[in-house]
């Protein structure tokens, strides 16, 4: 428990520490999601068009 | 390899294994580096953002580097690929920059009492990360991606200056910024317990670039190539499953 609050505080330094990792990761997030959401979309149209 | 319907095929069966390795890495690396490593003597536990901003630097400008070859091979030859690359690494190389150039911010301020400083590498980098964005600001402007292509390969070749600049910019220049991390002529100024998860992390976000390079190149090839014969065979035999 106190590993994860030292680990969580860093002696004050935390905030800053975190709040890079957290970028890091939406941005990572993003990167992902958005080609993804297109391919899907590609696949939706597709299938709506071979539908009709 | 060139060819667009080679490389989706290729990429879509690598893709599954691609991402768990790359977060893998990634997260050895980073609980390594920040879990476990051990404090900065100098910097306290804020010097732990290394392990995200270094590798993040490294690729933004890696990344450009890989647009330079691409951008010659697209205006020399003409590839369809290449093109796809360039318009799908643009927004990975800005995405990189933009973390080295927020990380540096948030590190710069308990250790130099600032967010920022128009301190050679900095701005320098900050130079790379509009390069970025006139790229793909240049794709979203023009219609014929043939054009957007040769548009895009010409600023990725005349652009690469900027990288021996960044990369130089600590030794030419009085800087704020500590000198380069990795060396490829002299050893390493921190110990090993340091300098392992970083190289880790290093390696953990090289995979990661490339896994999500696949993964937007083929969402690229697909919006391209539509309307050609093997997209609908592809997305018709996606519907059946």
């Amino acid at each position: 428990m106190e590993f994860i609050q030292d680990l969580l505080i860093m002696d004050g330094q935390g905030k800053y520490v975190w709040f890079v990792l957290l970028v890091f990761l939406i941005v990572i997030f993003l990167n992902y999601y958005l080609p993804y959401r297109t391919i899907r979309k590609i696949q939706e149209e597709n299938s709506q068009s071979s539908e009709e | 390899m060139g060819s667009p319907p080679f490389f989706f095929e290729w990429a879509s069966r690598l893709l599954p294994w691609l991402f768990p390795i790359s977060f893998l890495i990634l997260m050895i690396g980073l609980v390594w580096g920040i879990g476990f490593a051990p404090s900065d003597y100098k910097q306290g536990e804020v010097y732990r953002i290394i392990f995200v901003h270094v590798p993040s630097a490294i690729l933004g400008q890696s990344i450009y580097l890989m647009m330079a070859i691409f951008g010659s091979i697209c205006l020399i030859w003409r590839a369809k690929l290449a093109g796809m690359f360039l318009r799908s690494a643009a927004p990975l190389g800005a995405s990189f920059t933009l973390i080295a150039l927020i990380s540096g911010a948030v590190w710069g301020k308990p250790t130099w009492g600032t967010w920022w400083v128009w301190d050679a590498r900095l701005t320098s980098t900050l130079i790379l990360f509009f390069l970025y964005v006139g790229i793909i600001g240049l794709y979203s402007s023009i219609d014929n991606k043939q054009r957007g292509d040769r548009a895009a390969s010409l600023i990725s070749v005349v652009g690469v200056i900027i990288v021996p600049i960044i990369k130089k910019s600590v030794d030419w220049w009085q800087t704020l910024h500590q000198p380069s991390t990795f060396s490829l002529t002299s050893s390493p100024t921190m110990t090993a317990d340091m300098y392992l998860p970083l190289l880790i992390c290093v390696i953990g976000f090289y995979f990661i670039f490339v896994s999500l390079l696949c993964n937007s190149l083929r969402a690229e090839i697909l919006t391209r190539e539509r309307n050609t014969g093997w997209v609908r065979k592809y997305l018709n035999n996606k519907v059946s499953e």
